[in-house]
C-alpha cells in the first residue's frame, strides 16, 4: 500500500496523534515543573493550628484551605465556603460549604471538619498561643453536612473576616484532640492544591493534588520548600537556577537581582511595623524623655541606610492599613529639641552623657540574637542617642531568654521589635492597660475607653474614626518609638509567570502561578 | 568468669557516668534563661495560655521530677517527640540520620588522626629520606596548630567560588548546572557531571580531615606515640624476643595495641566534643548541628537524646578501651 493510500484509508487520525505527540514532546509539554522556594529555616509545624512562625504559615498555606479567602482587592472570596449569610443582628453567620471537596486521603470534607477545627481553636486544652476565636465564638451548630451556623458572643462588624483560619480533618484525630506533638505536624493532609509527599532532610516536597476542586487547577506539578539558612547562599542558588523564589530579599541584594534578566522582583506590602518598645517603669515614665528619644533619631536615614524601601510611621499602624491616620505627620529629627526636652526632664549634660542627681542617663536595650543581622541599625540608633547624651547599653540574648526578659521579667529599658499584623489584628492587646501584650506597662484611661468603644461598635465608619483618634493620642503620648513599615521584595525567576503575592498569606494566589519548562 | 566480672564492673561504672552526664545537661537546660513557653509564644503568651502550656509540659514540677520522668521513658527507649524544633517528629527519626553522619565522621577522623600521628613519628634510617619526610611532616604540624574554626572558615572561603560549593552542600541540584558547565566557574577546573551526586560528600570528607587536623596537639600526640614505641622497643622482653630469633613484629604489634587503643578512644571522645563547631560552619546535618538548633529552641527531648547519644558513644569507646586493655595486659586485671 502506498503512503498516499494509507493516508486516505483510515490511518489519518493515528498519524495526526503521533505528530501531535512528537510536537508536544519537542515543545516541552511534559508535566508542568514544580515550584521551588527557599526558607531560612524549617517550619516548626505543618499543622496550621500550631503554625506559629511564618515558615510554618507559608508551608501550610500550600496544603490547607480556609473557609473564606481573599480576592485580588482583598475582599472576602469563596473558598471552602461557597456562600455565607450574616445574621441581621451581626451575631451569627450561616455558611454553605463547597460540595465534592476531598481531603488528600480521599475522605469527603464536611461541616463536621469545620466544627472540629473551631472546637480545637477555642479549646482550653489545646496549646495554641493565640486563641482569638475563643473570644468571639459562642456556639457552632452543624445543620447538615454542608451547612453550618456559627453564633458569636457579641455583634461583629465584619464577621466573615474571622474565618481565615485553615481547616483540619476531623477523621484524622480519633482521640478528639489535636496536640502539638501529634505526628500530623510532620505528615499533614488537607484539601489544598498541593499534598504532602515527604520531608527529606532539608527539603519538604509537595505534589499536586489532582483531585482538587478548583476550576483552575494549578499549572505547577508540585512545590518544594528548600531550607537554606544562609541568605547569601539563597541568592546564589536562585541565580544558578536551583530555586525559583526567595520570599524576602535583603535590601543589599536588590541591585544584584535588578541587574539579572532571569529574575523579577515583586514588591509586596505587609501590615507589619517596627518600633522601639519603652519600659514605662524606668526613665521612660516621663513623657518628655520618650518624646526626646523620638526627636533624637533620624528614622528616615536609619531606615534607608539599613533596611531599604519603606515609610516612617507616626502611630501603631502600617500605612497600608485602612486605619492609618494620614493627617498625623511623623516627628522629624531635631537634636536640639531632644536636648531641651531632656533638660526640662532634669537630665542635664555633664560631659559626654547626661546626669540627674548624680545618676547617668543610661538605658539597657535588650535584643534577640535572631536579629543580629540588624546590628548596624542598632549601632546607628545607639550612635544617634549618644549624640544627645544618652548611654545605650546593648544586651543581646538568645531568643527564648529575650522573650522571658521582655515579656515576663520586664528587665529592659528599650527593645527593638516588629508587630506582624494580619487582617484581624487589633491594637487592643498592645495598649489597653490590661492588654495581654502591653508588656511596656503603658496606662491611659482615655486610650482604654476608646479601645473598649471600638470593640463594641459594628459601624465601620465609627470604628475608623475611633482608631483615627487613637492614632493621634498614641502619637502624642509616645508609648513606643514608632519606627517604620517596610516594603518587602520577593525575587522570583522569570520562568515563573502570573505571580501575585498576598500581603500576609504569601501563597494565597499560588494556584494561578505558572512555570515554563526550561529551554 | 573473670572477663564477665570486668565487663559488669565497667558497664556499671559507665551507667553512672551516663546518668551523671544527662543530669548535668538537664540541669543546664533547666537553669538557662527562658523555657519552652517562651519559644512557643515568641510574642508573649496570654497568662492563662502560659499556665496551660506549663501544665501540659510539666514545667511546674521540680527539676528532679522532670528529669526522673525523662529518665524513666529513656530507660524504656521512649525518647518522645520534638516539642519545638520540628513539632511532632519522633526524636529517633530526627536523630538517626544525624547520628549516622556524626558517628562516621568522628570515627573516620579518629582513625585519620591515628594515621597522621604514625606518619609524624615515622623516622627512616637513611639521612636523605628523613629530610624528605620532614618536608611532608612540617606543613602538617603547622596546620595542626591552627584552631579548628579558622581551618573550617579557610576551607569554606577557598571552595566557595562558583556553583560547585552549592552542589557540594546539597543546595543545588547538579542537573541545574548543565548550562554552567562550559563556563569557568567551577573551582580548580573541576568538571561537574549530571550524575555528580557524590560531590555532596565532599564537605563531609573535608570536615573529617579538618577534624583530624584541627586539634592543636597532633604533634604532641605523635611525640607521645613515638615515646611509647621507643619505650616498647627498649623493653627487656623485646630484647629477649630478638635474641631468641622469634617474630619481632608479632610481639611488637601486639604490645603496641595498648597505646594505640588508648590513643584512638581518647581522640574519638575529644572529637565528639568539637564536632559541633565543624558541623555548624560546614553546614553538615549531623548531631552537633542538630544539638545547636535544639538548644536554641529549648527542645529538651532532642537535646537530652543527643546528650545521651554522645555520652553513650563516649562511654562505649572508653569502655571498649578499658576492656581491651584488660584483655591485652593481664596485669591491669588486678
Amino acid at each position: 500500500m502506498r503512503a498516499r493510500d494509507r493516508w486516505q484509508k483510515g490511518h489519518r487520525p493515528l498519524i495526526c496523534v503521533a505528530v501531535a505527540l512528537c510536537l508536544g514532546w519537542t515543545m516541552g509539554w511534559a508535566a508542568p515543573p514544580p515550584l521551588k522556594y527557599a526558607e531560612d529555616r524549617a517550619p516548626s509545624s505543618l499543622n496550621p493550628i500550631y503554625a506559629d512562625d511564618m515558615y510554618s504559615e507559608r508551608a501550610s498555606e500550600l496544603i490547607f484551605e480556609r473557609l473564606i479567602g481573599f480576592d485580588k482587592v482583598q475582599k472576602p472570596a469563596p473558598m471552602l465556603a461557597t456562600k455565607w449569610v450574616v445574621g441581621e443582628d451581626k451575631k451569627s453567620i450561616t455558611m454553605t460549604l463547597r460540595q465534592g471537596v476531598k481531603w488528600h486521603d480521599g475522605e469527603a470534607f464536611t461541616a463536621q471538619d469545620v466544627d472540629f477545627t473551631i472546637k480545637m481553636m477555642t479549646s482550653q486544652r489545646s496549646q495554641i498561643a493565640d486563641r482569638y476565636l475563643a473570644q468571639i465564638i459562642k456556639k457552632v451548630t452543624v445543620s447538615d453536612p454542608h451547612t453550618i451556623l456559627i453564633e458569636f458572643k457579641k455583634a461583629l462588624s465584619k464577621p466573615e473576616r474571622w474565618f481565615q483560619f485553615k481547616i483540619i480533618p476531623k477523621h484524622r484525630f480519633k482521640s478528639g484532640m489535636v496536640t502539638r506533638t501529634d505526628y500530623f505536624s510532620q505528615k499533614p493532609f488537607g484539601t489544598g492544591i498541593f499534598q504532602f509527599n515527604k520531608w527529606d532532610g532539608r527539603k519538604i516536597i509537595l505534589r499536586r493534588n489532582s483531585s482538587h476542586w478548583g476550576p483552575k487547577k494549578t499549572k505547577l506539578s508540585g512545590a518544594t520548600l528548600q531550607i537554606i539558612p544562609d541568605k547569601n547562599i539563597q541568592v546564589e542558588v536562585l541565580r544558578y537556577g536551583g530555586i525559583d523564589a526567595i520570599i524576602r530579599v535583603r535590601p543589599k541584594d536588590l541591585p544584584t537581582f535588578e541587574r539579572d534578566q532571569n529574575v523579577r522582583l515583586y514588591p509586596y506590602s505587609t501590615n507589619d511595623w517596627w518600633y522601639i518598645g519603652l519600659n514605662h517603669k524606668g526613665v521612660f515614665r516621663d513623657r518628655g524623655v520618650r518624646e526626646a528619644f523620638v526627636y533624637a533619631l533620624d528614622r528616615e536615614s536609619l531606615r534607608s541606610a539599613h533596611l531599604g524601601d519603606g515609610q516612617v510611621i507616626s502611630g501603631p499602624f502600617s500605612p497600608n492599613d485602612p486605619l492609618y491616620n494620614f493627617s498625623i505627620t511623623p516627628r522629624s529629627q531635631d537634636a536640639e529639641k531632644a536636648g531641651q526636652l531632656l533638660d526640662s526632664a532634669g537630665w542635664k549634660k555633664a560631659g559626654e552623657f547626661r546626669k540627674k542627681g548624680g545618676k547617668t542617663l543610661k538605658v539597657r536595650m535588650v535584643l534577640p540574637k535572631s536579629k543580629d543581622s540588624y546590628k548596624p541599625l542598632v549601632l546607628g540608633i545607639q550612635g544617634e542617642l549618644r549624640k544627645v547624651g544618652v548611654d545605650v547599653e546593648l544586651v543581646w540574648l538568645n531568643d527564648a531568654a529575650w522573650s522571658r526578659e521582655i515579656f515576663i521579667k520586664k528587665g529592659f529599658d528599650m527593645t527593638l521589635h516588629i508587630w506582624n499584623f494580619d487582617d484581624l489584628s487589633t491594637i487592643y492587646p498592645l495598649f489597653h492597660s490590661r492588654g495581654s501584650r502591653n508588656y511596656i506597662g503603658y496606662k491611659s484611661k482615655e486610650v482604654d475607653n476608646l479601645l473598649r468603644k471600638a470593640t463594641l461598635t459594628t459601624d465601620p465608619v465609627i470604628y475608623k474614626a475611633i482608631y483615627g483618634k487613637l492614632h493621634k493620642i498614641l502619637h502624642d503620648e509616645v508609648p513606643y518609638i514608632f519606627l517604620w513599615s517596610l516594603t518587602n521584595y520577593s525575587s522570583v525567576v522569570s520562568r515563573v509567570e502570573k505571580v501575585t503575592i498576598h500581603p500576609f498569606n504569601y501563597f494565597h494566589y499560588v494556584s494561578e502561578w505558572r512555570k515554563r519548562v526550561a529551554e | 568468669m573473670e572477663i564477665l566480672r570486668i565487663i559488669a564492673k565497667t558497664v556499671f561504672f559507665y551507667l553512672l557516668v551516663i546518668l551523671g552526664a544527662t543530669f548535668v545537661m538537664y540541669a543546664l537546660l533547666w537553669a538557662a534563661p527562658g523555657d519552652l513557653t517562651d519559644v512557643l509564644c515568641p510574642k508573649g503568651c496570654e497568662p492563662e495560655m502560659r499556665r496551660e502550656l506549663i501544665k501540659t509540659w510539666g514545667l511546674d514540677k521540680p527539676m528532679i521530677v522532670q528529669y526522673g520522668r525523662w529518665l524513666g521513658d529513656a530507660a524504656r527507649f521512649r525518647f518522645g517527640t520534638s516539642v519545638s524544633l520540628r513539632q511532632g517528629a519522633p526524636v529517633t527519626e530526627l536523630l538517626a540520620p544525624a547520628m549516622r553522619i556524626t558517628a562516621w565522621m568522628v570515627l573516620g577522623a579518629a582513625l585519620l588522626t591515628l594515621f597522621l600521628a604514625f606518619f609524624l613519628c615515622w623516622r627512616p634510617l637513611r639521612f636523605f629520606s628523613r629530610w624528605l619526610l620532614r618536608l611532608g611532616q612540617f606543613p602538617l604540624v603547622v596546620l595542626s596548630f591552627a584552631p579548628l574554626y579558622i581551618l573550617a572558615y579557610w576551607s569554606v572561603m577557598l571552595t566557595s567560588r562558583g556553583p560547585a560549593w552549592l552542589v557540594q552542600q546539597g543546595w543545588l541540584d547538579p542537573k541545574t548546572l548543565g548550562r554552567w558547565r562550559d563556563l569557568d566557574l567551577i573551582p580548580f577546573g573541576q568538571q561537574v557531571s549530571d550524575e555528580a551526586g557524590w560531590l555532596t560528600l565532599i564537605p563531609f570528607f573535608v570536615s573529617m580531615v579538618l577534624l583530624a587536623l584541627g586539634n592543636n596537639n597532633l604533634a604532641e600526640q605523635a611525640s607521645s606515640l613515638r615515646g611509647e614505641i621507643e619505650h616498647l622497643k627498649g623493653q627487656d622482653f623485646m630484647r629477649a624476643v630478638r635474641a631468641k630469633g622469634a617474630s619481632f613484629w608479632a610481639h611488637f604489634l601486639h604490645n603496641l595495641l595498648l597505646p594505640v587503643t588508648q590513643f584512638f578512644s581518647t581522640r574519638a571522645i575529644l572529637l565528639l566534643g568539637t564536632v559541633v563547631i565543624i558541623e555548624t560552619i560546614m553546614s553538615i546535618n549531623g548531631v552537633g548541628w542538630l544539638l545547636w538548633q535544639a538548644a536554641e529552641m529549648r527542645d529538651t527531648p532532642v537535646v537530652l537524646a543527643i546528650a545521651l547519644f554522645a555520652t553513650v558513644l563516649a562511654s562505649l569507646l572508653q569502655m571498649l578501651n578499658e576492656i581491651a586493655l584488660k584483655l591485652i595486659d593481664p596485669r591491669l586485671r588486678r
